[in-house]
């Protein structure tokens, strides 16, 4: 006959809300009230150190301003979505700060990288979105497996105020190095702090037929400080009836600084893409 | 804003009767035109070292969402994708 | 023309690490410390393997090199051992009454052309030239031997075979022997070699087939007389020791002068022209000799040495500030004469030289990051590194707008 369970003790019977409330009546009662709240009470926190990225709405979503510097930052969505779009002017601001990057400054542009994995950069359209091309580094590996390498290396003292992984798919292009990277990801983040620099992942689903291939972004994802995700919602035209750009739906899947649903505030915001010449 | 290939992606475009893309494939995935957005011809640099170029230009919304500038080479005929938006 | 290259590899550590059993060659690896050894500038002269492996280059200053190699003991060198041995080796070759022209350290052509008719012919006669410097310097100091009809070939072809071989080159194959050999063999300035393996060129091969306007157009006269030597095509003669009399730069000081500074940008500025002929031809000087005059005739003599050729304005003015420095001047100057000494082609530059050698001017500090990336990360990475630039914004076929470069703008 197996031996009876001991009854548990009264206290242990209570819910851990319960012993929580206990706790907190007990430490108000001792150093006074409001000592200890819980994270739904706290204020905002305070606002990381951030690079605003060119769409007021977008940067009240995130919750910090903008995106963190020193974290990782994913923009997920498909081509068309204005994901790059998005990606290039946070770049224009991590140079410029809170100067327009359009405009004339005397102050020497933050540097900022792009690790042009896709190979289809197109210096014309960066330098129309506002960033300085003599301060923006592009990096292509000649060999995929270098990437990740690299990324390390560029944190390493170099200054740079941002790096645009474009994107993550060609960055975790077999299944090794995803796994490598994944292993590292926890370095990355330590990384990135030190540096003070900001890390942006471009990411974009697989298509369904080839969704059983996809390698490696969850560890990203999951380490991400901000996930925003882009999708594209209507065409604008130009008053010739001409497609001249479209709108953007941004989603904000996480936030470190914006828990959602916390005060019922909106989770997603539009944004205006131009197409250009 | 765009992606954009120097050297162009060869794609395998079907033609409607207007012989204006229909659908083509990139990527693997096939993708059909929803909307032609505008058409132009670029005829250039024959004088440079870039070499001449004569090509057709249309760019174009596909169903799956896309829009992206595609064109015909005359000189060295074939379909090429030149840019894509995002 | 027949022609030979003898070369002892790390002649200069070689000959220190006979008198020490203790550094890295061949003890347990466990116990092995990098060394680097240090010439009368204070700079780098000879690094062992370990210290090489590290980046610790000669060139550098030895806290650049324990940058590089923390764990770098640092000796001084024996600079008149290393002439001694130096004499040795070039005594040999002078010996047979042939033309040689000393190069750097533990190298040197000797023309072989009265003797032997084409490189094949030469076999026997180097093999006993080898055997008898082996036999005057000692085994750990055996060169390695290289022959053809042009020097830079046979220079490619002694680096090319480890010590106590030789190679020799005939005519037929100097095109695909060339070929396959690294880039870096051509003594190129650090920064034009930097811009090739951006570019992903890698061999001889590469840097020949590029076209001669494009690379006279970038790389100026040194670059084009580069090509020609990637082609196989040398036609510069063995300059025997007897005919290399120096030609004297005489600085004449208008007001009597008694600053060091002053006397060193006098030199300097009469030294410029020579300097940058020099750089055309891939040469440097690896001895400076000032004579210098006081007002009341009296004489001092001044000189300072390198441990490989230079013709690097900064590297000289080093030099030449050291070599004032150390002399008693005989009162207020009233003239300086100048000697550049034993001319030589310069040393090929190592990769990792690029983060000292690359300076970047205040105006273009901005571009540090890029530099230093560039320049520490290059090497290690390869063509990874490029620029975008709108080179014509209104033009209709958008790709056409920009161009990617490499390195950084200046």
């Amino acid at each position: 006959m197996p031996p009876s369970r001991p009854e548990p003790r009264p206290d242990k019977a209570r819910t851990a809300s319960q012993r929580l409330e206990k706790t907190i009546e007990l430490l108000d009662h001792r150093y006074g009230p409001a000592t200890i709240q819980t994270a739904r009470d706290l204020p905002l926190s305070v606002v990381p150190p951030h690079i605003a990225s060119g769409f007021q709405a977008l940067d009240a979503l995130t919750g910090c301003n903008g995106i963190p510097v020193g974290h990782v930052t994913l923009l997920s969505g498909r081509t068309t979505s204005g994901k790059l779009t998005l990606a290039y002017n946070i770049l224009a601001h991590a140079q410029h700060g809170s100067r327009a990057p359009r405009g004339k400054s005397a102050l020497t542009p933050e540097s900022v990288g792009i690790f042009d994995l896709t190979r289809s950069s197109d210096p014309d359209y960066i330098a129309r979105c506002g960033l300085d091309l003599q301060h923006t580094l592009f990096v292509r590996p000649p060999d995929p497996r270098q990437a990740v390498p690299l990324l390390f290396d560029l944190l390493q003292g170099y200054g740079f105020k941002a790096l645009l992984v474009d994107g993550l798919g060609d960055l975790l292009k077999t299944r090794s190095i995803a796994r490598s990277f994944d292993t590292a990801l926890p370095q990355l983040a330590r990384a990135l702090r030190q540096a003070r620099c900001a890390l942006i992942c471009l990411d974009e689903p697989a298509p369904p037929w080839l969704s059983w291939l996809k390698l490696g972004s969850g560890a990203i994802a999951h380490c991400a400080s901000l996930h925003v995700d882009i999708k594209r919602e209507s065409w604008t035209a130009d008053s010739d009836g001409q497609i001249s750009g479209y709108t953007a739906h941004a989603q904000l899947i996480k936030s470190r600084w914006n828990m959602l649903g916390r005060g019922g505030g909106d989770d997603s915001c539009t944004l205006g893409v131009e197409v250009g010449p | 804003m765009t992606r954009i290939w120097p050297d162009g992606i060869p794609i395998t475009v079907t033609l409607d009767e207007e012989l204006l893309p229909m659908r083509f494939v990139w990527n693997e995935a096939p993708h059909a035109v929803a909307h032609i957005v505008a058409r132009w011809e670029v005829q250039t640099d024959w004088w440079s070292e870039a070499g001449e170029s004569f090509r057709e230009y249309i760019r174009l919304i596909t169903k799956t969402g896309l829009l992206c500038d595609v064109f015909y080479d005359h000189l060295d005929p074939g379909w090429q994708l030149a840019r894509v938006y995002d | 023309m027949t022609i030979l290259c003898a070369h002892t590899p790390d002649f200069l550590y070689r000959l220190a690490a006979r008198q020490h059993a203790d550094w890295d060659d061949g003890s347990d690896a466990r116990e092995r410390r990098p060394v680097v050894l240090t010439g009368p500038d204070d700079r780098i002269w000879a690094a062992s393997p370990l210290a090489l492996a590290a980046g610790a280059l000669p060139g550098l200053t030895p806290r650049q090199a324990r940058a590089r190699c923390p764990d770098a003991a640092v000796h001084s060198l024996d600079t008149n051992e290393a002439d001694a041995a130096q004499a040795a080796f070039i005594g040999v070759l002078a010996r047979t009454g042939l033309p040689v022209e000393p190069q750097s350290y533990g190298a040197a052509y000797c023309d072989l052309s009265a003797i032997s008719r084409s490189p094949g012919d030469a076999r026997p006669v180097c093999a006993d030239l080898g055997k008898q410097i082996r036999a005057e310097i000692g085994v750990a100091l055996t060169p390695a031997l290289g022959v053809d009809h042009g020097k830079f070939t046979a220079h490619a072809a002694a680096r090319a075979v480890p010590p106590g071989r030789m190679r020799l080159i005939d005519r037929a194959d100097e095109v695909s022997f060339l070929s396959t050999q690294p880039l870096t063999l051509l003594p190129l300035p650090p920064e034009h070699v930097q811009q090739l393996n951006w570019l992903g060129l890698k061999t001889l091969a590469d840097f020949a087939r590029l076209p001669a306007s494009a690379v006279a157009a970038r790389f100026g006269k040194a670059g084009k007389l580069a090509q020609q030597w990637a082609r196989g095509a040398d036609e510069r003669p063995v300059r025997a020791l007897a005919q290399a009399a120096p030609e004297a730069v005489t600085v004449e000081f208008e007001t009597p002068c008694a600053s060091l500074d002053r006397a060193r940008d006098a030199i300097m500025h009469a030294l410029a022209p020579r300097l940058r002929e020099m750089a055309e031809r891939l040469e440097g000087c690896r001895r400076i000799q000032i004579e210098l005059h006081g007002l009341d005739s009296a004489r001092a003599h001044a000189q300072a040495g390198f441990a490989q050729p230079m013709c690097a304005a900064d590297d000289l003015r080093a030099g030449v500030s050291r070599a004032l420095a150390q002399r008693e001047w005989p009162g207020e100057l009233s003239l300086a004469r100048v000697l550049l000494l034993d001319l030589a082609e310069l040393a090929p530059q190592a990769l990792t030289l690029f983060g000292e050698t690359l300076q970047m001017g205040a105006a273009n500090a901005s571009a540090a990051p890029f530099a230093r990336v560039l320049n520490r990360l290059g090497a290690k990475h390869g063509a990874a590194f490029f620029q975008g630039v709108v080179v014509d914004p209104a033009h209709p076929i958008p790709e056409r707008r920009t161009e990617w470069r490499v390195g950084v703008e200046s």
